[in-house]
């Protein structure tokens, strides 16, 4: 039984962890009407019902890697994401983690803060506003592996028009599919240096999510790579995978590089198809969402679903499937869900009243 | 351009663009939405994906920089104003506007 101080190396990147998160929750809450205009639910109830069940499952999945003798290295290349990590962080504040034990809470923030370490190349809160997945080496790799596949946009005008118009249906997409957690899919990350230009990268996994949503079982592809090339851009990028760009990103790209799968996408013929046949996926999924716009069992269910579904790769890793904590998930969300109060809007308090409010609910220290 | 703008929100996406009014309250009524219309709206969700694709720019009354309307307008370029609190009140349908994403303001034509 761990002792509470036992470890305190990781306390100030925890106390860090928690201050990152607090300022997301309510940054974000603030971007979307003050906390009161989510859809298709408001966080506080989704994450109410899921909270405990996907904490005790990630410290699980983790624990039962380790035993096998996989580092936290070998788990973090499982993971691939860490804004998908951060992500996860939005629970924490949940009243129904209470049934989780002191030791659970601290192995689980212990955890998240090394893997963010790993993933995010020494800036695990994105400190400085970007999320810098590839070290150096790894971005060099990236950089030759494609350079012979780049579209120069002033060249191929319809190029950069496809692209565009792919990635604006990507985030609705995304959003159909994870709702308020896009980044559980969407991972941008850079802002890096090369030469005079900057680096950015867009990519998406678990589009193809058939096993989650049957609907969206013929997308085109699971996972989507560009890598862009810009000037004159600023770009910022923010703890939970938020991103904002000044000007936006078509405006500024002089070049990118496009992989689907891993293979590459370099011709307009191939581009305008991949879009085409995104489109019509997309198309179908969201008359699909406004055919069950009222239908509140289905979207709870999807809600409770798209939380583990992400960790596909880890219950793979262990020989097992993601689905089979579902039916105690919905068990609990039936039993509760009718109990779950949502927070009124911030109203006039300041991010600094917020934030200390939000790190009370989530220290257990 | 008039003087006075119409509407004042935050400016979530840069550029100019002019065109008709369409004001979308729920996700059936984005039909009515055709390619270079104006989508003004509440708040935005992925039902509204495919006026989104039409739109040539987006007005809404809530949300802020991060909100979807916003990160969906910086991917396709387009303009967008945000938080304007009133537009889908104020704005009726077939009416000519220029919106200015980089200010965050609407001008009546």
């Amino acid at each position: 039984m761990a002792q509470k101080g036992k470890y305190i190396c990781c306390d100030d990147l925890i106390t860090q962890l928690f201050k990152a998160t607090a300022e997301v929750i309510y940054d974000t809450d603030m971007q979307h009407g003050d906390g009161r205009d989510y859809w298709p639910f408001h966080p506080v109830f989704l994450d109410s019902l899921v909270a405990p069940y996907v904490f005790k499952e990630i410290l699980r999945l983790i624990q039962t890697l380790e035993e096998r003798d996989y580092t936290l290295t070998d788990i973090a290349r499982l993971f691939h994401s860490p804004t998908k990590i951060s992500n996860y962080q939005y629970l924490w504040p949940m009243k129904t983690l209470n049934s989780l034990s002191y030791d659970e809470k601290y192995s689980l923030a212990k955890y998240f803060v090394e893997l963010l370490v790993l993933l995010r190349n020494g800036e695990p809160f994105c400190e400085r506003r970007r999320n810098l997945v590839w070290s150096r080496e790894e971005l060099h790799q990236n950089l030759e592996r494609l350079e012979n596949h780049l579209i120069d946009v002033k060249k191929n005008p319809k190029m950069g028009e496809l692209l565009a118009k792919l990635e604006g249906l990507l985030v609705s997409y995304a959003e159909s599919i994870y709702f308020y957690m896009i980044d559980l899919s969407r991972m941008m990350h850079g802002p890096y240096k090369a030469g005079k230009s900057k680096i950015f990268a867009k990519e998406y996994l678990h589009l193809r999510a058939g096993d989650l949503w049957d609907v969206v079982s013929d997308f085109p592809f699971d996972h989507y790579l560009e890598v862009g090339y810009y000037n004159n851009i600023d770009i910022q990028v923010f703890f939970m995978g938020h991103t904002h760009s000044n000007p936006p990103f078509p405006k500024a790209i002089n070049k990118f590089a496009l992989t689907v799968d891993g293979k590459v996408i370099d011709t307009e013929e191939e581009l305008e198809a991949l879009y085409g046949k995104t489109k019509d996926v997309v198309e179908k999924s969201a008359q699909v969402l406004i055919d069950h716009s009222e239908d509140t069992e289905f979207l709870m269910k999807k809600g409770i679903d798209m939380f583990f579904y992400p960790l596909k790769p880890l219950y793979e890793e262990v020989d097992e499937t993601w689905k089979s904590i579902l039916p105690d998930v919905y068990d609990f969300a039936y039993e509760i869900k009718d109990k779950i109060k949502i927070p009124g809007p911030w109203g006039d308090w300041s991010k600094e009243k917020a934030v200390k409010h939000l790190l009370k609910q989530m220290e257990f220290r | 351009m008039p003087e006075e703008p119409i509407l004042q929100g935050l400016g979530a996406s840069p550029g100019e663009a002019r065109g008709k009014v369409k004001v979308i309250l729920s996700a059936r009524e984005i039909k009515k939405l055709e390619e270079g219309d104006i989508l003004v709206t509440v708040m935005t969700n992925p039902m509204y994906v495919v006026a989104l694709e039409k739109a040539s720019a987006i007005i809404t009354d809530e949300g802020g920089m991060l909100c979807h309307a916003a990160i969906v307008a910086r991917e396709f370029g387009i303009p967008c104003v945000v938080g304007t609190k009133t537009a889908t009140k104020v704005l009726k349908d077939n009416q000519e506007v220029l919106v200015d994403g980089s200010e965050g303001k609407v001008y009546l034509l």
